[in-house]
């Protein structure tokens, strides 16, 4: 064999094998588009509006971001269906009802959605599960909590004996409503029960449509109650018992997807985030003290109906 | 007349033959073309299989031209600093020659592509430990082309071209720990 055949025929082996790599990786790539996907998004912590904390390279918390990313999973064409994988003890009434609508427009559009979920998914957490497809639990999950409250504290006493007076000049009679610095007047306790009412009203029609119960039947049930996986699956809150893949295979099933589907999930931490962003659940006493340092009336904030640590586990 | 098919064999098979040729012949442009394929051809593969799995095409050929344009400065510097250090050592200055036979010591780059896309088409991308290897072997032959040319353009034993080869490196050790030291005394102590 001469040097030249030999140098030919190496140089063909290389112009052969980049053409190879160049099918097969393109090959790759197409049918990895065409595989069916599964959208995984995570709601953790206490649900709460707005844009949550943005840092740098990186976003967390907040019904924005958690709707941002819902969009992206509905403007996915490969995407069929999606878990909401739930580790929430509730939040605020507003923000529970802003993604729950979001979650009925998408599977309006076609979409399956099944709720998987973690320890705590109770409260604002069970409003957006009730507004799924289909409720997975762990028998031991803590669900439930169908209701609304607002905490109130009347500190006039510790007031008087730490020596801080207050004095305020009003616009109109209620604006100091929930003020801890006197007490309520009933004609305030009626205003913010009317209030509480309505909301929960909002809520168990939310449950009755979702669960497919009547109002009344619901409302037995939505005493703000906390139930394990366990008993809401008898009391028909939640479809199946199941953990995280049971919940992916459920969804698969609903949304007809054939052989084994790719799991797009959504909100994970990358290493930018690793390296920018602190903590990314939202604790409940930072929330909390947040709330009070911004506003007098936010104090709205329903759920949270659950005993003081389950939240932050 | 040089016949690069020969020259191409040689540099494969017979590499301290092939260096002789070259530091005689000096064909400057295959060895340009050899140096420029040397990056080309292994990014046009990992580009076209493995990268389209991670995403993020578009980094990746900002890379590869940044990799090109150090790989050519590397490739003038390099010869430039064994040049001066082959002098320094008592041989005769030959910087074309080298430069030229610089280019020819990256060849494994190229005839290791096959190897490569093997590797993608049996393992996939979890086969990037192989990957690793076929590249340090790929190294390997590289330096051995290298340590063979200086010891063919400068007339030098196999154990100066090593000499010269590893010179730079530990002279930048050197000034390094010293730096270090220095520093230490002028700045730090100050503080004590």
């Amino acid at each position: 064999m001469s040097k030249k055949t030999v140098v030919f025929g190496i140089a063909g082996l290389i112009i052969l094998s980049i053409f190879i790599s160049m099918i097969v990786g393109a090959g790759k790539e197409k049918a990895k588009a065409a595989n069916e996907k599964i959208a995984v998004i995570h709601v953790e912590g206490v649900i709460m509006g707005g844009q949550g904390s943005g840092k740098f390279l990186s976003e967390q918390g907040g019904t924005d971001y958690l709707m941002k990313q819902l969009h992206e999973a509905r403007d996915d064409q490969s995407i069929k269906a999606i878990v909401l994988r739930v580790n929430s003890p509730g939040g605020s009434a507003p923000a529970s009802q802003e993604v729950g609508e979001e979650l009925k427009k998408i599977r309006a559009q076609g979409k399956v959605i099944v709720t998987s979920m973690g320890d705590v998914a109770a409260s604002g957490g069970y409003w957006l599960a009730a507004c799924t497809d289909k409720i997975y639990a762990n028998p031991a999950t803590m669900t439930g909590s169908i209701g609304v409250y607002i905490p109130y504290a009347n500190l006039e006493e510790l007031y008087k004996k730490v020596g801080v007076s207050t004095t305020k000049i009003k616009s109109g009679q209620h604006k100091d409503i929930l003020s801890p610095d006197r007490p309520m007047t009933a004609e305030e306790r009626a205003m913010l029960q009317a209030m509480v009412d309505d909301m929960y009203n909002q809520f168990v029609v939310v449950v009755a449509e979702g669960r497919k119960m009547s109002p009344e039947q619901v409302m037995q049930l939505a005493d703000g109650r906390i139930y394990t996986g366990n008993q809401a699956k008898e009391l028909g809150l939640i479809d199946e018992l199941g953990n995280y893949y049971d919940a992916i295979e459920g969804a698969q099933q609903l949304a007809g997807i054939q052989g084994r589907p790719e799991i797009k999930e959504y909100g994970k931490s990358s290493p930018f985030s690793l390296l920018f962003e602190g903590k990314a659940n939202v604790l409940i006493e930072q929330l909390l003290l947040e709330t009070l340092k911004t506003s007098n009336n936010s104090l709205m904030i329903s759920p949270l109906a659950l005993p003081y640590g389950w939240g932050n586990q | 007349m040089i016949v690069l098919t020969d020259l191409l064999y040689d540099t494969i098979f017979h590499p301290e033959k092939a260096m002789e040729e070259i530091a005689e012949r000096k064909p400057v442009v295959p060895s340009v073309l050899i140096v420029i394929m040397s990056f080309v051809l292994p990014w046009m593969v990992y580009i076209g299989s493995i990268q389209q799995n991670f995403g993020f095409t578009h980094v990746a050929l900002i890379v590869a031209g940044l990799q090109g344009f150090i790989n050519i400065l590397w490739w003038f510097c390099s010869a430039a600093i064994w040049n001066l250090v082959a002098e320094i050592y008592g041989a005769k200055a030959n910087a074309k020659s080298l430069l030229v036979a610089l280019g020819f010591a990256q060849l494994p780059y190229i005839v290791g592509i096959p190897f490569l896309v093997g590797i993608f088409l049996f393992s996939g991308v979890s086969g990037w430990i192989q990957w690793g290897i076929i590249w340090i072997i790929m190294e390997i032959w590289s330096f051995t082309l290298i340590i063979l040319a200086i010891k063919q353009i400068y007339m030098v034993s196999n154990t100066k071209a090593v000499g010269i080869y590893f010179s730079p490196l530990f002279l930048l050790v050197i000034l390094a720990i010293l730096g270090f030291f220095l520093l230490n005394f002028f700045v730090f102590a100050q503080f004590v």
